[in-house]
């Protein structure tokens, strides 16, 4: 039950703003993953724990700070579908694993007209309930944000819900609960519930009435997939935002 | 859009008509619109316009807008496309609503209707359509269809096919629905369907809102609209073209997965509206809304079924089960009394509970009363369908005043109160005409009450899971109201 009777205090959203405001005035069509998810992580949604590092910079210093294993993922200024070129590699065991691969890979994508800005190396996310968050603009309705389960049940079962922004907490509990596998954020089989709660901040934060995604129109579309739930919180694994051309931009 | 808010009042209750397109010689369209006001018993003055006649179904007609002696609060515009903006430049701000009933020329369409924008603009009047065909107002006694019962209702309608506006009156009169108002839009290129879901909804006439829409104009209007009324007068919607109106093309996952209904689902989840995919469900749903109390709700609801019929009721149960409704308990107390009425062989007292008709007729068919009282009262199911196979029931015809006592027992009129069970019929007939006549006097006697009547069990569920979905929405929004 939930008896909140507090308003969440207003974010201050002027770096998110700074962000997306930087990345049109350079013509970029999409935010790369790292500045995408420093874009969530202003918005309270955690993120896997990563630094950027360049193609050829030496990486021992660099991302001594980050407990292995590793994810590599190869960083674009177009919206990417990573898995499909080989831009990412999991679960690498320690540095020097790490120091070959993204030699391997920035190798491997080099013929590829991708606009590479670098690499991303992050923490490796514990395993949990995959869900996905996305947003679009339908042209009758305007902002649309989509949740639903994650992996299969996107792809195959289509198991997701949309809302119309703005939305309140209530509405983003109702598109959960509509989930066929609702369940499975209850906790089946003796797993324990995942944190709803903040998932609905996260739909708040992106959609409700200071949303970013309601209140502003440099973004286009986004996917947030996957994010990890699990009953401590959420954690955002890959995002892609894709950005609204600006009105001087008729390439 | 007018900064100012317009007064449909004007539309709704005319005092003045100017009626272009009939004609001095036959029978046209506005002929006809005329012939039809003076039988639905409009009250106020109409001025026939043509170029050259001097009097058309024996009024004084007039060359133009600008000749008519007064202001015109409603011009209905049968001529042809290229007539139109002829008629309406002589508007000279002394009209309020003209309805054009024309198509635009397949070339030519999108100029022409900016011309007519243009023109309402000039000449500060509103259009409706085109490409439609007419409101119908009761409290105005204005109607434009043949056949409309001229008795003021609380049904309001809003309709983008003229075609289909017709039907809905007609074949909702048939089921005992009575309109507010019913106006079609056709193309809406001025007054749009939120602006007339806003009259609609502000207006003490109309109880319940209906709106078929193909393209809804201003999807956030409409959708903050329906937000700002969070519930408090209930909406169905039809929804023309949903499966394709697909997404544009799209870069994100989420945006391949957006087209379809995606959004219309979301609008009524998140607004309480009632949404519905035939014209069928959009009528059975607005039977329900009409006449039954809501009561907000924050569990699954449960449902009683009572009539004739083995093999019906145990497909009734089914049939509530997949519409997510569980099977209101009779409870030890509630199978006592039942068991204490002494009925004759013949009955499944368990829900649902079956009563063949040679039972039913006990006490001249008054035996379902003491039934139905004992379910309301100890049962209280969230909702009873009382089911009858009239087929069945014809054959006790010799009986005198069955089928009225039946009803009578069924509808409870005289004993119902503010938290009892929804009561809906569902009268089950085989096409013989002998039967139909019992099925409408079954279905007179109930909407007389206030009662829904359905053809078929199924039918009555799928309304009645609609209502609760509705309810649902209104035990949410009161939970949030107390929370905040």
């Amino acid at each position: 039950m939930h008896t909140r009777v507090t308003t969440p205090k207003k974010r201050d959203l002027s770096h998110a703003m700074r962000i997306l405001a930087d990345a049109q005035a350079s013509r970029m069509s999409a935010l790369d993953e790292h500045d995408g998810k420093a874009l969530l992580r202003e918005l309270g949604i955690h993120t896997a724990t990563g630094i950027r590092v360049g193609v050829t910079t030496s990486l021992d210093r660099a991302v001594q700070s980050l407990r292995p294993p590793f994810a590599l993922k190869a960083l674009s200024s177009r919206a990417l579908h990573k898995s499909d070129i080989g831009a990412v590699a999991l679960n690498i065991e320690d540095i020097q694993a790490l120091a070959v691969e993204r030699d391997r890979m920035r190798d491997r994508l080099a013929g590829l007209d991708i606009e590479l800005t670098g690499f991303l190396v992050e923490e490796m996310v514990q395993q949990g309930v995959e869900i996905v968050i996305g947003g679009m603009r339908d042209p009758r309705f305007g902002p649309l944000i989509m949740c639903g389960l994650g992996g299969i049940f996107t792809e195959v079962l289509e198991d997701v819900k949309f809302a119309i922004c703005p939305f309140g907490p209530d509405d983003a509990r109702a598109m959960l609960e509509g989930l066929k596998g609702y369940r499975l954020l209850k906790g089946l089989r003796g797993k324990p519930p995942v944190d709803i709660e903040a998932i609905v901040h996260a739909l708040i934060a992106l959609g409700g009435e200071e949303g970013i995604f309601t209140t502003t129109v440099s973004i286009a579309e986004f996917d947030i997939n996957p994010l990890i739930a699990d009953e401590t919180g959420i954690v955002a694994v890959d995002a892609r935002f894709i950005l609204e051309q600006g009105p001087d931009d008729h390439r | 859009m007018t900064i100012a808010r317009t007064n449909f009042q004007h539309l709704f209750n005319p005092r003045s008509i100017a009626v272009a397109g009939a004609s001095a010689k036959a029978v046209a369209q506005g002929n006809r619109f005329i012939r039809g006001l003076r039988d639905f018993g409009y009250k106020g003055a109409i001025y026939p316009l043509h170029p050259s006649a001097s009097e058309i179904e024996g009024l004084k007609a007039y060359r133009s807008l600008s000749d008519v002696p007064e202001q015109i609060d409603y011009a209905y515009l049968t001529v042809p496309a290229s007539q139109v903006l002829g008629v309406l430049a002589q508007a000279e701000g002394r009209l309020r609503f003209a309805q054009i009933m024309a198509s635009p020329d397949h070339n030519a369409g999108g100029a022409w209707a900016a011309a007519l924008k243009d023109a309402a603009k000039d000449g500060n009047f509103r259009i409706l359509g085109p490409n439609c065909m007419g409101t119908h107002s009761p409290r105005g006694g204005m109607t434009f269809i043949d056949g409309a019962i001229p008795e003021v209702g609380s049904v309001g309608i809003v309709c983008q096919s003229g075609g289909l506006g017709m039907d809905i009156l007609r074949r909702g009169q048939s089921l005992g629905l009575r309109f507010s108002g019913l106006v079609t839009l056709g193309n809406s290129i001025d007054v749009s369907p939120v602006d007339l879901l806003d009259f609609y909804l502000d207006d003490d006439a109309t109880r319940v809102v209906g709106m078929y829409v193909e393209d809804i104009k201003d999807g956030q209007g409409f959708f903050k609209r329906l937000v700002r009324n969070a519930g408090r007068k209930p909406v169905v919607l039809l929804v023309g073209g949903i499966t394709h109106q697909g997404s544009r093309a799209a870069q994100s996952h989420t945006g391949a997965l957006a087209g379809n209904a995606r959004a219309w689902e979301a609008l009524a989840r998140q607004t309480g509206v009632i949404l519905t995919s035939t014209l069928d469900k959009f009528l059975d749903a607005l039977q329900v809304c009409c006449w039954l109390n809501p009561r907000p709700l924050d569990t699954q609801p449960t449902i009683m079924f009572f009539g004739n019929g083995g093999g019906t009721s145990v497909l009734a149960a089914d049939e509530a089960a997949r519409a997510g409704f569980s099977l209101a308990a009779i409870g030890d107390d509630a199978h006592d009394a039942l068991v204490k009425l002494k009925l004759p062989p013949g009955s499944s007292l368990g829900n649902p509970i079956d009563m063949p008709a040679s039972v039913l007729k006990e006490e001249s068919g008054r035996i379902a009363r003491r039934v139905l009282e004992i379910v309301r009262c100890m049962s209280s199911p969230h909702a009873i369908v009382a089911h009858l196979n009239l087929s069945v029931i014809y054959g006790y015809r010799h009986i005198p005043g069955f089928l009225p006592n039946l009803m009578d027992s069924l509808i409870n009129a005289d004993k119902r109160g503010e938290g009892d069970p929804h009561t809906v019929v569902v009268a089950r007939s085989d096409g013989r005409p002998e039967v139909e006549a019992w099925k409408r006097e079954v279905r007179a006697g109930a909407n007389s009450a206030g009662v829904p009547v359905f053809s078929e069990i199924p039918e009555a569920v799928e309304a009645l899971r609609n209502f609760c979905t509705y309810e649902m929405f209104l035990g949410r929004t009161i939970k949030s109201a107390s929370a905040n």
